[in-house]
């Protein structure tokens, strides 16, 4: 550093000096949020991680699943809903109140409106959110934008992709009208690859591994069905014959749990891959 | 900083530039006669190395870019291990020749091959043989990797503690080609194996996995039946929720243990004598039988068509070079579902001869006695894929 002062000579005056050391703090930055993250990761997802430890990254819980063989599936048909979907039954005090509900786009739920006779709720439509979805779109609502019928509208992880939304309709080209996020798309149009997000990929490696480990018993499988399933699985008996296990079931839809459709692909993705000799029918009530 | 591995000058750039940036609207002088200049270049190689090393670090749990270290301990970590090299197997006979009874005794025996090469059985109790009597044993070669035998008469045999053995005990072997050994697989083969196997986790192939890994398994494959429906393979009707077990190797005990230590899947029968027992009180009979099947093999040829200069390269010379390289192909003992052509010019690309040009390969698979011209070998799971014949063309 001598040098460096006798060559400033005159002009050596403190903002120099400075700046080396804050373009060299700048470029170390970079460094110090890797290694920080290297030295802190844990397996764990971000709101189970503790004082000092940091969740996994997704790329990384994608790498250490390719070493040990899981990769990440893609959803296909079953991710591909249109806008039609049936309400299950709702019966409160023996009464059916399955007519008003909104489509809880998160939770992948129905949530009933109008449960009691002596309650009186707003309408429907005045009720609706972008996360709790009307499919009943009242007439004159006016049309907001078109939606091209070959566009996807939805981000891997569910958002919706307003740029893909157009003022005009396309010409020569089919089209959806768009009344706003309150209701749901008289098409979805997303792709039918969908996504697996990062915590049902940690469970689908965590239920794989932990198979690979402790064996394919019966034990493992309900832990698996629970751990991935919870209580969107009902009704459960199994018929043990010679050659094979079945497993019957119904879904619970009331059950608030999120990503259903993806969790419940991988729930029979693991049993397809790990129980050979299960064999799963879905029971409809 | 990028994430990725940059250079020394590159960084030292990116540096000045900054600086260039934050002192504005004067710049720096790049030139080794400047101090400021001079210690930014000794900043740029310290931050190279660490850069270098943030960047194996940023890589470590990429099996695409990791280093060799990291791929294998990370492997091992979700419990994923590079798959060792097989030894040669032979299968060895004794027969006794002369008209009385002979004895064989216990201990270990050596066939020399070269002065490298063995193979070597153990004869584990004295065995009486009677006239023409014969006993049979499998022996392996002392590496691993392809040891071929052809089939041999009469064989000079010795015993390890060079014990006499008797003269009219004759030994002889069959050719070993379903029996050859594979080497350890490469650091570049394992790395391919965790980016495109995507069957690994699948509870079948860990179990192929499992039984392959013991050293006198060549083969295996599972075949599952998980419909309602009967499905034929090869010829073979396999009933619904009904396995098919595939084994090049020798049947031993073990491989029942491995085969029922987690689902018990009911084999089919093809040969009421190919079945390994395994024992155990809870069982009807006490036992339940692993019912195996040997692997058929499925016989193709190629026609290779290359240009040469004459006065730079002989034919014979090229020819030669093929065979070795093609010779992967006639000792595979390991069933594949395919066989491409690319396979072919990727091992005929390692033949390197001045002015050499491989120009193409094509298929031929036997269709009931007929060559035909195919643009890929399919090989049902009951089969091994081997090459029959090779034809060269000098295009």
């Amino acid at each position: 550093m001598k040098r460096v002062f006798r060559f400033l000579d005159g002009t050596l005056n403190g903002f120099y000096l400075k700046n080396i050391h804050h373009c060299l703090h700048e470029f170390s930055q970079s460094f110090v949020s890797l290694f920080a993250y290297h030295a802190s990761f844990v397996f764990k997802m971000g709101e189970d991680v503790l004082e000092g430890e940091t969740s996994i990254e997704e790329k990384d819980i994608k790498n250490l699943g390719a070493f040990a063989g899981v990769f990440p599936p893609y959803i296909t048909s079953e991710s591909n809903k249109g806008s039609i979907l049936f309400t299950p039954s709702f019966i409160v005090n023996g009464r059916e109140y399955s007519e008003r509900a909104l489509r809880d786009r998160i939770y992948e739920v129905f949530r009933f409106y109008r449960t009691n006779q002596g309650v009186y709720t707003d309408d429907i439509v005045t009720l609706s959110s972008p996360q709790l979805q009307a499919s009943f779109v009242p007439s004159g609502t006016p049309i907001l934008g078109y939606i091209p019928d070959d566009v996807s509208m939805f981000t891997t992880d569910g958002q919706i992709i307003h740029e893909n939304i157009l003022d005009e309709p396309p010409v020569g080209q089919a089209w959806y009208p768009y009344y706003g996020d309150n209701f749901l798309f008289l098409a979805e149009t997303f792709l039918i690859e969908a996504y697996i997000a990062k915590d049902t990929f940690m469970e689908l490696f965590f239920s794989y591994q932990r198979i690979r480990y402790n064996g394919a018993s019966f034990k493992e499988f309900v832990f698996l069905t629970d751990l991935i399933m919870g209580d969107y699985i009902k009704d459960v008996y199994v018929e043990t014959l010679p050659n094979r296990v079945i497993f019957f079931y119904s879904f619970n839809e009331l059950v608030p749990l999120q990503n259903k459709v993806r969790r419940t692909f991988i729930w029979k993705y693991i049993i397809e891959t790990k129980f050979k000799q299960v064999v799963l029918e879905e029971v409809m009530n | 900083m990028s994430n990725q591995a940059i250079a020394y000058s590159e960084i030292l750039d990116q540096v000045c530039n900054y600086y260039d940036d934050v002192i504005a609207p004067k710049k720096i002088k790049r030139d080794s006669s400047n101090a400021i200049y001079q210690v930014f270049k000794a900043v740029a190689k310290g931050c190279e190395i660490i850069n270098n090393s943030a960047d194996a670090l940023r890589n470590r749990l990429d099996p695409k870019l990791c280093t060799q270290e990291d791929l294998l301990e990370t492997a091992k970590l979700v419990g994923t291990e590079p798959f060792l090299g097989k030894a040669s197997g032979l299968y060895i006979t004794v027969t006794n020749s002369e008209p009385q009874v002979l004895t064989l005794f216990a201990g270990e025996y050596i066939f020399d091959v070269d002065n490298e090469l063995s193979f070597t059985f153990e004869v584990p109790q004295n065995i009486s043989l009677e006239y023409e009597q014969e006993a049979s044993f499998f022996a392996f070669s002392n590496t691993v990797g392809v040891h071929a035998i052809t089939a041999m008469d009469n064989m000079v045999i010795r015993r390890s503690d060079n014990s006499p053995i008797h003269a009219s005990l004759i030994f002889s072997c069959q050719n070993n080609e379903l029996l050859l050994g594979t080497s350890d697989e490469t650091p570049a083969q394992f790395r391919n194996r965790l980016l495109y196997d995507e069957r690994r986790q699948d509870a079948l192939s860990e179990l192929e996995n499992k039984i392959k890994s013991l050293p006198y398994v060549f083969d295996a494959r599972i075949v599952f039946n998980n419909t309602a429906d009967a499905v034929e393979i090869d010829g073979v009707t396999l009933p619904s929720f009904m396995a098919l077990f595939m084994l090049n190797g020798v049947p031993r005990l073990e491989i029942a243990q491995i085969f029922c230590s987690q689902t018990i899947y009911p084999t089919l029968m093809t040969d009421p004598d190919k079945f390994i027992p395994f024992e155990a009180t809870c069982f009807i009979d006490g036992v339940i039988k692993v019912f195996y099947r040997d692997f058929g093999t499925t016989f193709y040829d190629v026609e290779v068509a290359y240009s040469f200069d004459p006065l730079l390269v002989t034919s014979a010379e090229i020819q030669e070079e093929f065979d070795k390289a093609l010779l992967q192909f006639r000792q595979n003992n390991v069933h594949k579902p395919i066989v491409t052509e690319g396979e072919f010019y990727e091992a005929l690309s390692k033949v390197s001869r001045p002015s050499l040009k491989v120009q193409y390969v094509k298929m031929y698979e036997d269709v009931e006695g007929t060559p035909t011209l195919v643009d890929f070998v399919s090989c049902p799971p009951t089969r091994i894929p081997k090459l029959s014949d090779i034809t060269y063309t000098e295009a």
